[in-house]
């Protein structure tokens, strides 16, 4: 029986695990996903020049450090598939998807990698992923798909593959619970007036995070060239009844301002321009904006862009009210970027019902049984950023170690 | 001190793509160039072949080489080596990124790595880290709010001596807690582990020590100071909250009192506060009197859902912007203001304003005997991730609340909450880890300067009584730049000689070339 069972291995949940490993508790990292670290994993460092503490780096360090930490279990790739209270602790019922690697003979040569013929069936750990271990998608592999193709278990020095791997069960006890499950990004497709899913060039800032980790720079999806003229769209399904939810998302300011200095940064000779509803960065109004100055290639200003049409040769047609004026503005852009909020998982709630948690109207967890030893952390409770979770997770490890150690 | 080093590398060719006869070649081009003994183990991979090390000859070698093929954080724990080879001498060098494909080149790259370490492993000094147990066994809480009380409490909760230090009269008991009420902390000075906090306490001055201090900071009134010749009442915002009844006509809250000096840099205002002001102030019915003036509406988060409470209530939010700044009309109980989105100017009935609270940063000359890394402007900065989360360059002093910088009221709880959990763990571990490689400075060559004294960004270098610039080990961490600043070239880093970097310059281009 681990002392403490982490639900989710984004940075609430890291943070957590590192801080109970470091007062010597034994911790059990379920994850969904095939790597432990959350949604810093998909993101780029935002300080090519210097540090703009996007904290993207943050939990990515932490899960290297404890990579190798003894008492730490991370189970990836697993789903909860029911829940009871058992000697003092509670018990879960997982589905582990099988992996087709073997994680504990897997050296992290990343020789497999490179003899993949399909691109994305073999996906190799991002840096800071837990556990360092390549996973097969048996949906595009060869292998399962079909020719039988081998090439991978011939490179790998260690003999890690096991095409054979079925789906397994199993069952965890731990003495408590942290429910970290996360937010998910919001789908733009329901807000139609932008275009999202028809206009190609009209991308999600996580489309744009996977160009730049595909690439290493911004680039069109229809004809692969360096944006010349860029928006960059604040308060995508957040803020809003149509197509999105009500609440502010709180940390797509931060992310949006610090990603536009970094395309700026990158991209020198592109125009960018920077449209918000208010800006709720916490830090003093002069430090979030004193970069910019007077660079004439990047215009960061309030407003509200009504609509998004297709324009000649693949660009964009936008419609915007300026604030300073009030009057409505048109403008084309090479590339729209829409900065999208987060919103609660669906399995969040089904989870909170199985543990006796309460949820609100939008799914995020309202209460905690400390009583039992079920505490929840991180974003599942509210919008939070990126740092603001990972101490949401340290701070959660108090109450947790209160309750191991306390006697009531 | 040249010492033999013993340089093992894996025969081992899964990983690396270079064979046996290959390998081979590397030994012995390696045994040409150095003075100690070379040995081909077998792979590295698997607790056996770990343990096998134990008992391989080393010929006399007290520090060793490992050449390892496969990535360095795969194999966590380090090999167990000959009991004559001191653990803290054995240097992994990392190869996987010499051997992307069997080339000549490849291999010259390789021996270059391994001799460079050799080269590197043969000058050093026994790199350990000294555990430097903590003298003292209390945690000083420093701040008088609320939240430094429920924190000092929580502390001595879990077991732990906790001294809290507060300006003010307080009667509480619990175990493991002293109360140093009445008192104002000056000065923390010490090294890590075992500060001492010197401390007036009813005008008698006396000295407490620590091996960890907690700093909960606190927020302010803003300097409310009414515009001359106008009638208008100025709260403060958080009286406002404990006495929200009492407003007959307009009421303004203002985001930032400032708003009405052009010169004045902005502050950043409690919007959790103002806005469950407003919120209540609608409930008595006045909402169509009130008016809240701001550059951005900061409701992040839910408080948005607060912020459309107050605004379907009939609270009306009006945004201005740094050009157009409100302004008060003299003699009547208006401000105009320049509304962004209908792009007219508003006129406001306001009998009261409500204005601001403002952080208090802490005593340029408090923050410069803490060695926080401080801004221009004397606010504390230390949360990025190079520091961790609300904590100093210094080990043992934390900072939380508004120490750093504003925040929203339920940032702060979590923030604390892990500061505290921190102090534990730190507190349980017992000791302090100094680190391995510190700077030193030669006493002849100094010539009084102070350039190291202002650019240790950990403050460990200091002036003694007889003008020559000390550093303090047990606070260096071994970063370099006073070692890069110093004009009389006074400063070496311990472990780590010049005779030695240019050995390891000489290496790194052999290896580019």
């Amino acid at each position: 029986m681990s002392d403490v069972i982490i639900i989710g291995g984004g940075p609430a949940g890291i943070g957590a695990a590192e801080t109970l490993l470091s007062l010597g508790k034994t911790v059990m990292v379920l994850e969904s996903a095939a790597f432990a670290g959350g949604v810093p994993l998909d993101l780029s460092c935002k300080g090519d020049v210097e540090c703009t503490r996007c904290h993207v780096c943050m939990p990515r360090d932490s899960g290297s450090r404890m990579a190798n930490a003894s008492g730490l279990e991370v189970v990836p790739m697993a789903a909860i598939e029911g829940s009871s209270s058992k000697d003092g602790g509670t018990e879960f019922k997982l589905k582990i998807s099988p992996r087709y690697v073997n994680i504990g003979k897997c050296t992290g040569c990343g020789k497999c990698a490179a003899a993949c013929p399909v691109i994305g069936a073999l996906v190799a750990p991002p840096h800071g992923a837990v556990p360092n271990a390549p996973y097969i998608n048996s949906e595009i592999c060869q292998h399962f798909t079909s020719k039988k193709c081998t090439e991978c278990a011939k490179v790998c020095p260690t003999g890690a593959f096991d095409y054979d791997e079925k789906l397994k069960t199993a069952a965890v006890q731990g003495k408590a619970v942290i429910v970290a499950t996360g937010m998910d990004p919001i789908d733009p497709t329901g807000v139609q007036h932008y275009g999202y899913g028809y206009l190609p060039n009209v991308l999600t800032s996580l489309d744009a995070e996977r160009i730049i980790a595909e690439h290493g720079e911004i680039r069109r999806p229809t004809d692969g060239q360096k944006p010349k003229k860029i928006m960059i769209i604040q308060c995508v399904g957040s803020r809003t009844t149509k197509g999105g939810v009500e609440y502010c998302s709180k940390f797509c300011c931060k992310y949006g301002l610090r990603f536009a200095r970094a395309l700026v940064e990158r991209v020198p000779d592109a125009q960018v321009d920077f449209l918000y509803m208010d800006l709720r960065t916490f830090e003093p109004r002069t430090e979030a904006l004193a970069w910019i100055g007077d660079r004439k290639n990047f215009t960061v200003s309030q407003g509200v862009a009504s609509v998004i049409q297709k324009g000649a040769n693949n660009t964009l047609l936008v419609r915007r009210t300026t604030a300073s004026d009030a009057t409505i503005e048109e403008g084309t852009y090479d590339m729209v970027i829409l900065s999208v909020g987060g919103q609660p998982r669906p399995e969040t709630k089904v989870l909170a019902e199985r543990l006796g948690l309460k949820t609100d109207s939008f799914g995020f967890v309202v209460s905690q049984d400390s009583w039992r030893g079920v505490f929840v952390a991180g974003s599942c409770k509210a919008p939070m950023d990126i740092e603001e979770s990972f101490t949401d997770g340290k701070a959660t490890a108090l109450s947790v170690l209160s309750h191991l150690e306390v006697k009531r | 001190m040249n010492s033999k080093v013993c340089i093992m590398l894996s025969d081992c060719g899964a990983c690396s793509g270079i064979g046996k006869a290959d390998t081979e070649r590397i030994i012995s081009m390696l045994s040409q160039e150095s003075a100690g003994s070379v040995i081909m183990i077998k792979s590295l991979c698997g607790e056996d072949a770990r343990k096998n090390l134990q008992d391989i000859p080393v010929g006399g070698c007290d520090r060793a080489v490992i050449g390892q093929w496969c990535p360095a954080e795969r194999t966590g724990k380090a090999p167990k080596m000959p009991k004559s080879i001191d653990p803290a001498l054995v240097d992994i060098v990392d190869l996987s990124l010499t051997s992307d494909k069997a080339s000549k080149r490849n291999i010259e790259r390789t021996v270059g790595a391994l001799s460079q370490a050799a080269a590197r492993l043969s000058l050093a000094e026994p790199l350990k880290e000294r555990k430097i147990a903590f003298a003292s066994k209390a945690v000083a809480v420093i701040g008088s709010s609320e939240r430094a009380v429920a924190a000092a409490r929580l502390l001595a909760f879990h077991g732990l001596t906790t001294k809290i230090i507060m300006p003010q009269t307080h009667s509480m008991k619990a175990k493991h807690l002293e109360v140093i009420d009445e008192s104002n902390a000056q000065c923390l000075s010490g090294i890590p582990g075992n500060f001492k906090i010197s401390l007036t306490r009813k005008g008698v001055e006396t000295e407490t020590d620590a091996a960890a201090v907690l700093l909960v900071g606190e927020r302010c009134f803003a300097d409310v100071n009414p515009p001359k010749d106008s009638k208008i009442k100025v709260i403060p915002l958080e009286q406002f909250a404990e006495h929200p009844s009492g407003a007959v006509g307009g009421m303004v809250f203002i985001d930032d009192l400032n708003a009405f000096n052009s010169k004045a840099a902005p502050v950043v205002p409690a919007w959790h506060t103002l806005l469950e002001a407003t919120k209540t102030a609608a409930k008595d019915k006045l909402a169509d009197n009130i008016a809240v003036v701001a550059r951005d509406v900061k409701a992040a988060g839910l408080l948005e859902l607060v912020w459309k409470e107050a605004a379907e209530a009939g609270v009306k939010f009006i945004r201005y912007d740094d050009k157009t700044r409100p302004k008060i009309e003299k003699g009547e109980n208006l401000i105009s203001v320049k509304d962004l989105v209908l792009g007219e100017t508003l006129y406001l009935q306001a009998d009261v304003l409500v204005a601001p609270i403002t952080t208090r940063p802490w005593e340029p000359v408090f923050i410069e005997k803490l060695f926080i890394p401080s801004d221009w402007d004397f606010k504390a900065r230390s949360r990025g991730p190079q520091r961790g989360i609300s904590q100093s360059s210094c080990d043992g002093v934390f900072l939380v609340g508004y120490s750093n910088f504003a925040k929203l009221t339920d940032e702060i709880e979590p923030e604390l909450s892990s500061t505290i959990v921190q102090i534990i763990a730190m507190m349980r571990q017992g000791y302090h880890i100094g680190k391995a490689a510190v700077a030193e400075i030669t006493e002849a060559k100094c010539s009084a300067c102070f350039t190291c004294v202002r650019t240790c960004p950990y403050r460990a270098a200091e002036m003694n009584d007889s003008w020559k610039a000390v550093i303090i080990a047990d606070k260096c961490q071994g970063c370099g730049n006073c070692v890069a600043v110093c004009p009389s070239k006074a400063i070496e880093l311990k472990n780590c000689t010049r005779p030695q970097i240019a050995k390891e310059i000489a290496a790194s281009m052999e290896v580019v070339m």
